[in-house]
């Protein structure tokens, strides 16, 4: 219920933006779909630099990131202080170690908070599908990597996200995920030491994914 | 139940079909439960129908609440206050919500953050949240699912009481209906659950009409061929069933008077009490009809005593059902009086009309008269009088093993023993309520009020037990009004404690800006923060959420009686009892209880009441037979079956693991009564050919109609008409063969055998 009333306090209609001019949708960008599937487990670490208006430094902070497809993420931030996040399908476990507080909900109460806090699972999963959906998503092929631009179409989204700018290797691996937010706030959170598709053991499947 | 709103209407459960998986079949499933949903408020059966799709309440939350969360920062407001905003409370609180902006969830979090840096909101809505979870099923797709996402849920109550028997069997007749309907325009394959304290009502109501009504006949019918074969006169037959016809009637009008209503279970028993009734006419009809054989002197006597009989029979048995007027269970006293009723009417019609019938009763010059000896009852009696030692040692081995047997005896405990549901109702409710989450709350606590503020003020104390003794480990879950109402008197001692501290905005601006905040962009929480220590904040009051959806909520855990305001807290099975708790209160302001135990408590001792008043009415009924028989030997003699059978049956009870209930103890009374009726007039030495021995065929019918009306009704539905009908029955039956093996084992068999 908190996330429902939380959620239900942020309105306000996002700005138009266009994609860049070379960029192709990402349902028709030749092999994307293939390197974004082809990744079914990813372990990495992370860096995550917020700017948030309300600070005055960037908020910056770093841990690791493991994720099963298709719906399963645990990450733990290491720095400023020790947080762990795990998501299995709409379950939401959030354990704040250095506070010493544990809180467990359900996203399937609310549109809107599943929408926000799924989000990075509809990326890390590749699905194109229903990312284009909820956003009007387009592809540009770089050197080495893919770029994808993905602008909110509807609601929940389009009430907090002005755009997602979305980075990949070749072989499906993300690199750097940055997300703006409509009143201006940013993040990116650029990931380092990939491993992709190196199975998980069941104690950690136990350990990473049990809400 | 209240709070679960089990006992205010059906709980509907839809399955969806294993070839729907996944959002697909959620999906299907949401569009017919709301077309369902829909088509339930047209009909006006229903007062609310709730599938979890309540939009406004994000709204009315935000509305009522984030104003006042100033007002719910604690429920230790004097201590807890200033130490939030001390220098270190406010540099811990700044940092958890830098910790949470670090979350994916941070973009919902800097929205109020400005309003709310110390997440006081979010706390108080997590905890409601927390209490909430605990009561409602899972939310998916903006509808209540069962945990498995299988079944979708809708909470109804319906327009009409629960006990309103027809409204709600044409609530359930339309959910049948339309479910149907829904479910051909969706394709099929969905299934329909639903249960609820309604259609217990109705199904109840039901079983109990058809167990009348098949005891009643069944029973009419056996009375009548018994009655044939023995007098083989159809005039008998009519002038036996008028007095039991009069005994109903009257019976029937008597309590309908008196009471306005009469509860199923006692027509159930009362329409069988024709077995009982047309004892009087099977009695006097047989003396009436006898021939003049051995003098007019003879008949005489045989007329004193058939009197003498039929006044002490009425006498004994309406003593048994005397006592029982002194219940304290309601049911036992409608019963008693049913009994005594309709009894004394078919007596009354017995002894006025009948004797005036003799003259067409007898039989006719050149008539063949009735047989006044029944050969293979001579015979047994006889038989039996032969081996007077075998017979004594098959009662007192009767007897032994029967008292051996008592140690065992059980007392029935579940109230629904007496009327268990039927098996595929009970399956379906359980399967209903495997997909609610309120089962793991037995225990309820009330805390009361002289109004509401006063008992909401009482229900912090519990939260605060509970939730201290939560916290070491060593009390139970349990799901409470707190976190959602707090009484005004604390919300108002929060906003005094602010107001007692020194102007905090100072400090709380240099916390924010040592913690890496702009102290600026928090104004909206420094301008709150100053009208609440002004007093520009206003107590949440259960009135301000009257006609929002939040009022569901509140009137689920509150209710009014003889003027008092209650508050329902719900606890799990550990839950001590109030004293231990430290929360009850000489003025029970505060009680701790478990509904089924105190269901069960109450059936328990109504039972070991009714007991101890079956034992006074055993007692009174061997004082009268002492001052009837004035012989002891006499006296012994009618007593000793009855009470052997009583001892036999609850030996058998206790030895067939059969937990004793209170309607098995009232069939007691009738075998005592019918017992002491049988003695009377087969151990009668002074009534002739209409007693003694010679009653023995009539004692045999009186016997057998009352073993065969109450046999008929281990044949009904109802749990307790059937207990009854296999304790008396059977108790009726051993009853018969041991009133004759005493006859033939004190004054020896046949029909000359004279006391």
């Amino acid at each position: 219920m908190a996330p429902v009333m939380l959620l239900a306090c942020l309105a306000s209609p996002a700005a138009a933006a266009e994609p860049p001019a070379k960029a192709v949708p990402c349902d028709q960008a030749p092999g994307l779909a293939q390197a974004f599937t082809g990744v079914t487990t990813l372990r990495a670490a992370f860096t995550d630099r917020k700017e948030i208006a309300l600070l005055d430094a960037p908020l910056v902070s770093k841990g690791h990131l493991f994720y099963q497809r298709p719906d399963r993420l645990h990450m733990v931030t290491e720095s400023p202080s020790r947080q762990a996040v795990t998501l299995a399908g709409t379950k939401v476990k959030v354990v704040q170690k250095d506070l010493g507080r544990q809180q467990a909900m359900d996203l399937s109460a609310s549109d809107i908070a599943r929408a926000v806090v799924s989000n990075i699972l509809l990326v890390l999963g590749g699905r194109i599908d229903e990312l284009s959906q909820m956003y009007r998503c387009s592809a540009e092929a770089e050197a080495d990597a893919w770029h994808l631009s993905l602008f909110p179409l509807k609601e929940p989204m389009t009430k907090v996200v002005r755009r997602m700018d979305v980075r990949m290797a070749r072989d499906g691996t993300l690199r750097e995920v940055r997300v703006e937010e409509l009143g201006g706030d940013a993040s990116t959170m650029t990931f380092t030491d990939l491993q992709a598709n190196r199975p998980f053991t069941d104690p950690e499947v136990r350990s990473y994914f049990t809400p | 139940m209240k709070a679960t709103g089990f006992s205010r209407g059906l709980v509907l459960d839809v399955g969806i079909p294993d070839e729907l998986q996944g959002e697909a079949g959620a999906d299907a499933a949401v569009a017919l439960m709301d077309g369902l949903a829909a088509d339930l408020k047209e009909s006006g059966r229903f007062k609310s129908l709730r599938g979890g799709n309540e939009a406004d309440v994000a709204a009315d939350f935000q509305r009522q609440y984030f104003p006042r969360r100033l007002a719910f920062l604690s429920d230790v407001p004097e201590k807890e206050v200033p130490a939030l905003f001390s220098p270190e409370g406010l540099a811990a609180a700044l940092a958890r919500l830098k910790d949470a902006l670090v979350l994916p969830s941070a973009p919902l979090v800097k929205k109020l953050a400005p309003s709310d840096p110390l997440l006081s909101f979010a706390d108080l809505l997590q905890r409601i949240q927390d209490g909430a979870a605990k009561l409602a099923p899972r939310q998916h797709r903006g509808r209540w699912f069962s945990a498995d996402l299988r079944h979708v849920l809708l909470m109804t109550e319906t327009a009409a009481p629960a006990f309103d028997s027809d409204a709600q069997r044409a609530a359930i007749a339309k959910v049948r209906e339309r479910f149907a309907a829904r479910n051909e325009e969706a394709g099929g394959g969905f299934t329909l659950a639903f249960t609820g304290l309604g259609r217990f009502v109705v199904e109840g109501e039901d079983r109990a009409k058809s167990d009348i009504s098949f005891a009643s006949t069944a029973s009419s019918i056996a009375c009548a061929l018994l009655f044939l074969a023995f007098f083989r006169r159809l005039r008998f037959l009519v002038l036996a069933f008028v007095p039991v016809s009069v005994a109903g009637a009257v019976a029937v009008g008597v309590l309908a008077g008196l009471k306005g209503s009469i509860h199923g279970l006692t027509l159930g028993f009362g329409g069988v009490l024709i077995g009982a009734c047309i004892d009087f006419p099977i009695h006097l009809l047989n003396g009436l009809r006898a021939p003049p054989e051995e003098g007019p002197e003879a008949v005489r006597r045989a007329d004193r005593a058939m009197t003498r009989n039929l006044w002490s029979g009425l006498g004994t048995t309406l003593a048994g059902f005397l006592v029982l007027c002194f219940s304290e269970y309601p049911g036992i006293r409608e019963i008693a009086l049913f009994c005594i009723v309709g009894i004394a009417s078919a007596f009354a019609f017995t002894v006025l009309f009948l004797p005036p019938l003799r003259p067409w009763l007898a039989p006719r010059p050149g008539q063949r008269p009735p047989p006044a000896r029944h050969i293979p009852v001579d015979r047994a009696l006889a038989a039996m009088a032969r081996h007077r030692v075998a017979v004594v040692a098959a009662m007192a081995l009767l007897a032994i093993a029967a008292a051996a047997a008592l140690p065992r005896l059980q007392l029935e405990q579940d109230a629904r023993a007496l009327d268990a549901g039927d098996p595929a109702t009970l399956a379906e409710d359980a399967v209903v309520r495997q997909h609610l989450p309120t089962s793991a709350f037995p225990r309820v606590i009330l805390a009361s009020g002289a109004d509401l503020p006063e008992a909401l003020a009482r229900n912090d104390e519990v939260f605060a037990a509970l939730a201290a003794r939560k916290a070491a480990g060593t009390g139970p879950d349990f799901a409470s009004l707190h976190p959602f109402l707090p009484s005004p008197g604390l919300q108002q001692r929060n906003l005094d404690a602010l107001a007692a501290l020194p102007d905090p905005s100072p400090g709380v601006r240099e916390a924010l800006a040592v913690a890496g905040f702009k102290p600026d962009r928090f104004q909206p929480f420094l301008d709150d923060l100053a009208l609440a220590r002004d007093g520009g904040v206003r107590p949440l009051q259960a009135s301000d959420l009257d006609g929002t959806s939040l009022h569901g909520m509140l009137e689920g855990f509150t209710f009014e009686r003889d003027g008092r305001s209650y508050v329902l807290t719900l606890a799990g099975p550990e839950v001590a009892p109030g004293d231990l708790l430290g929360l009850q209160r000489d003025d029970d302001s505060v009680l701790v209880m478990d509904p089924r135990s105190l269901v069960s408590s109450l059936v328990t001792s109504s039972q070991q009441q009714t007991l101890w008043l079956v034992g006074v009415g055993i007692a009174v009924n061997i004082l009268l037979i002492i001052l009837i028989r004035r012989r002891p030997r006499l006296a012994l003699s009618t007593l000793a079956p009855t009470l052997l059978t009583i001892l036999a049956v609850v030996g058998g009870i206790a030895a067939l693991g059969v937990r004793l209930n209170f309607l098995h103890v009232v069939s007691l009374l009738l075998i005592l009564c019918m017992g002491i009726d049988l003695g009377l007039f087969l151990l009668d030495e002074d009534a002739g050919t209409a007693g003694g021995a010679g009653a023995a065929p009539t004692v045999l019918l009186s016997a057998s109609t009352t073993t065969a009306t109450f046999g008929l009704m281990t044949f009904c539905k109802t749990s307790a008409l059937v207990s009854v009908g296999w304790t008396v029955g059977a108790g009726i039956l051993v009853l018969g063969v041991l009133t004759f093996a005493v006859r033939a084992v004190a004054f020896g068999g046949g029909r000359h055998a004279s006391p």
